[in-house]
């Protein structure tokens, strides 16, 4: 009876999160990734989820959320991608 | 500079000495596999750079192995591309600076002949172009049927 309630919570937990409220972080690091790439990367996706960048020490901290799964398994990589074509270009 | 296969994760990491090859080498290299891979580049210990490359379709471990040659030869390229570019730097600098001299316009006759005259107007037309056939031949076609 308890294990059926446990599960019934979980199925719940799990609808109201809704297929979309999907997140990643992606950790990038500054010397190769800098901001100016990283803003243009994040205007570019930002249809897509809602992103936030912070700086951690020698790294960027992007943290994406409001994906759908299909999203979800592309985008960080992808980002990562963008960012850097981005950081050649201006280079 | 020898490369990590992580078949699950379709992947395959690469450790590049910064002493060899440059940062922008190593940069200028993974852009080339950007349509094809997922690059990661990162800082690794003793001032080496770590890149890691993930095959966007599935890959097997042979073409994994491959990847990781390919982009160990084009390190080899960018590098020598880089050398090249600084060698013919002032050469190239002469080259451009020659062909925005000669694009200048001349003093002179040639210069005045180049430039509009002021008195035309747009309506002028003194070889007669926009008359239309007709009025400028018809009389002579006429006059040559009538014979």
């Amino acid at each position: 009876m308890i294990k059926k309630k446990k599960k019934a919570s979980k199925v719940k937990a799990k609808a109201k999160a809704g297929p979309k409220e999907k997140t990643a972080i992606l950790r990038l690091d500054v010397a190769f990734y800098p901001q100016a790439a990283l803003k243009q990367a994040k205007e570019a996706f930002a249809h897509l989820a809602s992103i936030e960048i912070r700086r951690q020490g020698r790294q960027r901290v992007i943290k994406f959320g409001g994906m759908s799964a299909a999203a979800a398994r592309k985008l960080p990589d992808e980002f990562a991608n963008y960012a850097l074509s981005c950081a050649v270009v201006e280079a | 500079m020898n490369p990590t296969i992580q078949a699950a994760k379709n992947m395959v990491s690469i450790q590049v000495d910064e002493k060899v090859f440059p940062r922008d080498v190593v940069v200028a290299a993974a852009y080339i596999f950007i349509d094809r891979c997922y690059i990661r580049l990162e800082r690794a210990l003793r001032g080496r750079v770590l890149a890691r490359i993930k095959g966007k379709k599935k890959l097997s471990r042979n073409q994994l192995v491959n990847l990781a040659d390919e982009f160990e030869n084009e390190l080899l390229h960018q590098l020598i591309r880089r050398q090249v570019a600084e060698r013919t730097d002032g050469l190239r600098e002469v080259i451009v600076g020659r062909a925005l001299f000669s694009a200048e316009p001349e003093s002179g006759a040639e210069a005045a002949q180049a430039e509009p005259q002021e008195d035309m107007d747009y309506l002028d037309d003194p070889l007669g172009i926009a008359i239309p056939w007709e009025e400028k031949y018809g009389d002579d076609k006429k006059e040559e049927e009538g014979q």
